[in-house]
């Protein structure tokens, strides 16, 4: 693992000689934060390893310890089995200047292998020009083959490059390269039929397609098999109508993340996927804090941004050389 | 692992931690508490995360790599995190209780329990297990406020002790065990201390019960230190005697020989071992610290600070006996 750490540290943190860099981690993932504490030690950075008290779902804010240890810190890494970047912590982090990673439900197969290790430097440029092409739009309309049909206005809403570098403030989770973006608040309509992964809750790589009909900018049905029930029940126990709130769209851009595995963050990185992410949008530019966030991730999206087609039938045309219209 | 445990069920370490948490520190449901630990002292911490966790609390651990010297400052995450606790628990090697980062903690009403250097023994300990830190609060405040109100202290032993020293305007230093909001506590070292003022102590000091650093431990051979002007200018005893002076001249530096200190030990429960959390709160022993006395409310800053222990101390101060070996009079 000493390999993925030392692309986490130096390539994707740019941690420097005297830095305070703080990983939160737990038991299951402890052998991970391990291999970064190494890592930092010998980048010269200054460790600690914060293990938080018990959280029961993803994105459900951590204690105010937790917090102001991420706000002390230059640089923050979360190899966390339960996600913590759709919290208000990373965002107060963030805003006092610190560079967050986030490593959600890391494996060790993705510190040995895949994503982790591709050109982050060269892909670069497209997840900027993606995120350029969210900020300049004013609306989107994605489809796919399974039988999504889902528009959203972009109107006022920038976009994030989130490319699995940072040189100052901000956040990124690695190594799902994508380029997003808050949509418009309460815009979003139509159907989300997700057929690659739901990698959060235990749902995983989708067996029987879970469909979301959606209405207003919220989730207004969850049909499908077993997977949409369990994700459906778990939605309504949290008493909380913002968990429903489409929250995200995104472009998966990582060109070594191919296969959906269940792991996060490969799945969200896989690169001409898109996903939709509901619930807390305040950390992407939008004003929703809900108790959880998930991502819904869909195969072979064919995406328009106004007129244009960036991504057709799952592969990504912005960055080549000829972009069709 | 910092010792091994032989003979040491795991089920006393787990009561070790228990009284650890719901005596000295009162941890409540819901409260937040913060362990700041190293890889050297992690089970523990791992220890006493358990028993907080049961009580209900919010506990936060925070692992940092091992301090270097004593003092050295935490992490900034780890100091902020500090911050945010009603309840601190320390649990590291290399001490931190005298930095920047627990200072700010206490200020703003965390209370702190000191773990440092903590062993299986300790953790198993009747000076842990069987002591009533609520009573012994109370003789704890009985001898602080004799310090605090006093003038003149006199320290004598049955072994030839004869030490005078000011007090004068020093305020005591009360570390009851059962600490309140913005106080510390080296459990289950309950102890009463104060700083002589500087180059006031004058007299002999005849230390027969430990040296707890150094690996010197239980002394074999008694130290006779001669003190004048409030230095020690004579050291002598057998090879324990020659090892400390050796290591304190190596410094060159005459603050390692200030009079700093006078500590006394009050947990009935303590046995002398040799190891300082232990040692120095034995009921019927003092310890005259030496070397640094900023740390406790002094103006001398040195290298270094060691204590010397004593047993059997008769303890005057203006006059008036206010313990004579195990009794406290007040």
């Amino acid at each position: 693992m000493k390999r993925g750490a030392d692309v986490l540290v130096n390539d994707c943190a740019s941690v420097r000689s005297g830095e305070q860099v703080a990983v939160v981690s737990d038991k299951e993932k402890r052998s991970i934060a391990a291999a970064l504490l190494s890592a930092i030690s010998a980048a010269g950075g200054i460790p600690s390893l914060i293990l938080p008290p018990a959280r029961t779902i993803d994105n459900e804010e951590p204690s105010l310890a937790v917090a102001a240890a991420l706000a002390g810190a230059d640089v923050v890494f979360l190899p966390v089995t339960l996600a913590m970047a759709h919290t208000r912590a990373v965002r107060e982090a963030i805003k006092c200047g610190s560079r967050v990673i986030s490593m959600t439900a890391f494996s060790h197969r993705m510190m040995r292998e895949g994503g982790l290790f591709t050109d982050f430097r060269a892909r670069q440029p497209v997840c900027k020009e993606m995120a350029d092409r969210l900020t300049a739009g004013s609306h989107l309309r994605v489809t796919n083959p399974a039988g999504t049909d889902l528009s959203m206005s972009l109107e006022g809403i920038t976009g994030n490059s989130h490319a699995c570098l940072l040189d100052g403030p901000g956040f990124t989770a690695v190594p799902n390269i994508e380029a997003n973006c808050a949509p418009a608040q309460g815009t979003a309509s139509g159907r989300l039929v997700v057929d690659g992964s739901i990698p959060y809750y235990g749902v995983g790589v989708i067996r029987e397609p879970v469909v979301f009909a959606m209405e207003g900018g919220f989730v207004r049905a969850i049909e499908g098999g077993h997977q949409a029930r369990a994700l459906s029940e778990l939605l309504a126990a949290q008493s909380d109508r913002w968990v429903y709130n489409v929250a995200q769209f995104a472009f998966g851009l990582n060109p070594d993340c191919t296969e959906f595995t269940g792991e996060m963050l490969n799945d969200e990185g896989v690169d001409g996927t898109v996903h939709v992410g509901v619930g807390t949008s305040a950390n992407l530019g939008g004003t929703v804090s809900a108790k959880t966030h998930f991502d819904a991730i869909i195969r072979e999206p064919t995406v328009w941004i106004d007129n244009e087609i960036v991504v057709q039938k799952g592969e990504v045309l912005v960055g080549k050389k000829e972009t069709s219209s | 692992m910092p010792t091994d445990s032989g003979g040491i069920d795991a089920r006393d370490l787990t009561r070790g931690a228990r009284r650890l948490v719901e005596v000295n520190g009162r941890v409540g449901e819901g409260d937040p508490v913060v362990i700041v630990t190293d890889p050297e002292m992690e089970r523990y911490a791992t220890l006493v995360a358990d028993a907080a966790q049961a009580r209900g609390a919010v506990v936060t651990t925070c692992l940092m790599p091992v301090r270097r010297q004593d003092g050295e400052e935490p992490p900034e995450p780890v100091a902020r995190a500090m911050a945010e606790a009603k309840v601190i628990f320390s649990p590291v090697s290399i001490s931190i209780t005298h930095t920047r980062a627990m200072k700010a903690a206490l200020e703003v009403g965390a209370r702190a329990v000191l773990m440092t250097a903590y062993t299986d023994q300790i953790l198993t300990s009747p000076a842990l297990l069987e002591t009533d830190f609520h009573a012994q609060a109370a003789v704890c405040h009985k001898i602080g406020d004799a310090f605090t109100s006093g003038s003149q202290v006199r320290l004598t032993s049955p072994k030839g002790t004869d030490l005078t020293f000011s007090i004068e305007g020093r305020i005591a230093n009360v570390l009851t065990n059962v600490p309140d909001p913005g106080q510390l506590a080296p459990v289950p070292d309950i102890e009463v201390n104060v700083v002589p003022v500087t180059g006031s102590a004058v007299g002999r000091l005849i230390a027969d019960a430990s040296v707890p650093y150094l690996g010197i431990g239980i002394l074999e051979e008694p130290v006779v230190c001669t003190m004048e002007d409030g230095y020690i200018t004579g050291m002598e005893g057998g090879a324990e005697a020659n090892r400390l002076l050796a290591y304190l001249s190596s410094f060159g530096d005459h603050n390692c020989f200030n009079v700093a200190e006078l500590g006394v030990g009050l947990n009935p429960n303590a046995r002398l071992t040799g190891e300082m959390l232990e040692d120095e709160g034995v009921l019927g022993t003092i310890h005259i610290g030496i070397g640094t006395s900023f740390t406790l409310g002094g103006e001398i800053v040195a290298p270094t600070h060691y204590d010397l222990l004593m047993w059997e101390p008769t303890i005057e101060v203006d006059g008036r006996v206010i313990q004579r070996d195990k009794e406290v009079l007040g």
